[in-house]
């Protein structure tokens, strides 16, 4: 098994070597020049995936920084991109990446080894929603040259080498964050960078207008010759659902990615000639969404409560009135497209008001007068005209069973704050992504030590289940693939009958784009990747 | 003004055709919205139904984008919009007479401090400044007819505080003040009955103006997301503008109905009030 893994890595690395070669030598790109226009709401707070990981942030944000690798096809194989080649050792705790060299900052600064270090250490690990999962058991960042960075872990981390992806673990430079205080995260979320951003990738910054637009054009150094193949990628923001589909009606929006459009509209924009749609390019992704429940206060810590609420929401109505029939109702935190950890013995969800009653009434909840047992609230998350109905379902079968919700609207960084910096939400609707492996995806959402007081799309419910974090711990660190298949059923099932968010149905994107935009479906996940390739006919 | 005066108000509008069919109609849609949701008890945010069925398919108007029923709707819409109106016109109203009576009796400094406070709300675009104010307080029934009321006042101020100038030299404020009667008894009980006329004109339009602003605000999702208001459900039927007109439709069509018999109702009394202005 073990010289097995490695001659597999070290096989990677050299075919790589030959990869990147070849493709500097022929002209890469079919057609250049030109904008690619496109449309997600809501508008992103930032510009990294440091300051949040949502999807407008990660979007863009995945044009102007990389990591050390790229990734091909649905399954992510790694290859090159800051990292010219890695080596993996024996006992796979220890990884070397050979930099590239003559790389460099936007700013036209050198990108050296220190900047990786830097990264790793003081900004993903501490900032990054995900950053401690995957860096949790980095033990040392070695940087023996400039231009090599050894990464030493205390335990094997089975997913390794699927972390170093641009939205993930995106390298920035070590100088931009001079003067800034490091250990606070709001010093970090506040720094000028994260606005202004300052990357290696294709495209670098030009302009942002709030409410208006993110330009972001060629860089003209690129490490990869010949690319990108586009001028300019726009980012336009159009808040109105309605308004984004005729936008990419009309060709005036190329593209909107990641069911960027409401599910009617989809439908309506798939019969035309000019529109291309797919599903393909988010297999990597997994997104599930969820009610996130606040357990700090009863009655929402109550577990009958909680069955209740899951016990009252039908979720192929869900599915079928709300999405459009684009779903699948949710049975745990893994969804069911992952292969390998899906837990199939999971019981889907019952539809019962009846048994939800019932449950209130057991919990001690009685009816008042006005029929009402108890008041929440509800931020549904704001990302367009879908979440509001979801709201309003949530909030019309949960009056039935007498628990009254009052819904919130609030803005984007309105609604982050509530939900993870405040903890002031009730309810709130929400999705995340498995990721190619649960200890990437999941993990953060469940684990007491993922409680963190500002970082986006942790456990903000305050979810604490000493088993649930041993395994998630176990897992993320267990070589035997069967082991971890046992570990991660073992999570399911806690979390499927524990609810600490209320699972209600696994997402399936939809890319929506002219037929003149070419190259973009690269990998699972495109819609986070350099688009260096992407070229407009 | 003198009860005869006041029965030939009553007389004119009688004559007003258009002005009476509008009564008639605004009378029907208000009891609509208040016996309505007792004759039709269907819960306007149930999920009823197949998303988007035709009007007279399953369900009288048809449903919604989340499979609602758009009657009900309607019905329970009417109550939201309704109470929105009157509720913001009547506040606007209270506060515009009361700022104006004291700036147009007391005149000198009150009145430099009350007109420039209003003029501060003038210069603002009320749509503008309501969309503002929501935004700071939370959409909530009571705030966004705050924030309605808010923006409306100032004209009413302006006209009441003129109303209140001509009137408070007249020999019958005098004669009040020389029996030693007191300012606020001169204003209430003497000089408001006279002045009230073209304030109530004005603020009968308010309503109209009131509705429509509403309409606006839950248009763009900034109306109190628990209550259906017709506004609402444009908002949510204009996504599928395209593939069901009937959603916005119809209640589009409640709106214009119910602000165009305002008008009617307004121009009515307005006639009825100032017979001399009519051409």
């Amino acid at each position: 098994m073990r010289p097995f893994s490695i001659l597999v890595a070290t096989a990677c690395a050299a075919a790589s070597l030959a990869g990147p070669a070849a493709a500097q030598g022929a002209p890469s790109c079919p057609k250049r020049g030109g904008t690619l226009t496109y449309s997600y709401h809501p508008e992103p707070t930032a510009l990294s995936t440091i300051a949040t990981s949502a999807v407008p942030v990660a979007i863009i944000a995945t044009k102007f920084y990389e990591s050390l690798l790229s990734y091909d096809g649905p399954e992510l194989t790694p290859k090159p991109s800051l990292a010219l080649s890695w080596t993996v050792s024996e006992d796979r705790k220890a990884y070397t990446f050979k930099l590239r060299p003559d790389v460099k900052w936007h700013d036209g600064r050198p990108f050296t080894a220190e900047d990786v270090k830097f990264s790793v250490e003081k900004i993903i690990r501490p900032f990054h929603s995900r950053g401690r999962v995957y860096f949790g058991d980095v033990e040392a960042v070695e940087t023996p040259d400039p231009l090599t960075v050894v990464f030493r872990l205390k335990d094997v981390v089975p997913f390794f080498l699927n972390v170093f992806q641009p939205g993930e673990a995106p390298i920035m430079p070590k100088h931009a964050f001079d003067g800034i205080d490091m250990s606070t995260s709001g010093g970090v979320r506040s720094a000028e960078i994260m606005q202004k951003p300052v990357g290696t990738g294709p495209f670098r910054f030009k302009e942002w207008r709030k409410g208006s637009h993110v330009v972001a054009e060629r860089n003209p150094d690129y490490w990869d010759k010949g690319r990108p193949c586009l001028d300019q990628i726009v980012l336009r923001v159009i808040p109105d659902g309605a308004a984004r589909a005729i936008a990419v009606e009309n060709g005036e929006v190329d593209l909107a990615p990641m069911s960027g459009l409401p599910e009617a509209e989809i439908q309506r924009l798939e019969g035309l000639p000019r529109i291309e749609t797919s599903k393909k390019g988010a297999e990597a992704l997994g997104p599930s969404m969820w009610l996130e429940v606040n357990l700090r206060e009863k009655p929402l810590q109550d577990l009958k409560v909680r069955q209740a609420i899951s016990l009252a929401l039908d979720r192929s109505r869900i599915v079928d009135v709300v999405w459009y029939g684009q779903g699948t109702p949710a049975r745990g935190p893994i969804v069911s497209a992952n292969p390998t950890y899906f837990n199939a013995a999971l019981k889907p969800y019952e539809y019962n008001p009846a048994k939800a009653n019932q449950l209130l009434d057991e919990a001690g909840y009685k009816r008042g007068p006005d029929g009402i047992r108890f008041r929440i609230n509800h931020y549904p998350l704001p990302y367009g005209e879908t979440w509001l109905r979801l709201g309003e379902y949530v909030r019309q079968e949960l009056g039935k069973v007498g628990i009254a919700v009052q819904t919130q609207s609030v803005d984007f960084a309105g609604w982050l704050k509530a939900v993870y910096t405040d903890w002031s939400s009730d309810t709130a609707s929400a999705f995340t992504h498995n990721y190619s492996d649960p200890s990437i995806g999941v993990e953060r959402s469940f684990t007491s030590y993922n409680i963190q007081k500002g970082a986006t799309f942790t456990n903000s419910m305050n979810y604490r289940n000493a088993r649930v974090d041993e395994l998630f711990r176990k897992a993320s660190r267990e070589p035997d693939p069967a082991q971890r298949k046992a570990q991660f059923a073992e999570i399911q099932q806690i979390l499927h009958d524990e609810l600490p968010v209320i699972f209600l149905m696994e997402m399936s994107y939809t890319h929506v784009w002219n037929r003149r935009v070419r190259g973009l479906i690269t990998n699972g996940i495109s819609m986070y990747s350099s688009w260096s390739g992407v070229w407009k006919d | 003004m003198s009860g005869r005066a006041r029965g030939g108000a009553l007389r004119r509008f009688g004559r007003n055709i258009p002005a009476v069919a509008a009564t008639v109609v605004l009378v029907a849609i208000t009891l609509t919205a208040l016996v309505g949701p007792m004759l039709y008890p269907v819960d306007p945010f149930d999920m009823v139904g197949r998303p988007a069925s035709r009007p007279f398919d399953r369900f009288p108007l048809g449903t919604d984008v989340s499979g609602r029923d758009i009657l009900a709707g309607l019905i329970h819409g009417a109550r939201v919009t309704l109470l929105i109106g009157f509720a913001a016109s009547f506040v606007a109203t209270a506060v515009g007479v009361t700022v104006g009576a004291l700036a147009g009796y007391y005149g000198r400094a009150v009145d430099t401090v009350l007109m420039r406070a209003t003029d501060f709300f003038l210069t603002i675009p009320s749509f503008v400044l309501a969309v503002v104010l929501i935004a700071i307080f939370r959409p909530s029934l009571i705030s966004v007819t705050g924030a309605i009321a808010a923006v409306s006042w100032p004209p009413i101020a302006r006209l009441a505080r003129a109303e209140f100038i001509a009137q408070r030299e007249r020999d019958y404020v005098q004669a009040c003040r020389a029996l030693g009667m007191s300012d606020a008894r001169i204003i209430v009980v003497q000089i408001l009955p006279n002045a009230l006329p073209p304030v109530i004109v004005v603020s009968s339009l308010l309503v109209a103006t009131a509705i429509l602003t509403e309409s606006g605000l839950s248009f763009l999702g900034l109306s109190d997301p628990d209550a259906m208001s017709w506004g609402y459900m444009i908002g949510v039927g204009r996504t599928v503008l395209r593939t069901a007109p009937w959603m916005p439709a119809i209640p589009g069509m409640a709106i214009l109905v119910t602000v165009m018999c305002i008008n009617l109702i307004g121009e009515g009394l307005n006639d009825a009030f100032n017979p001399r202005l009519r051409g």
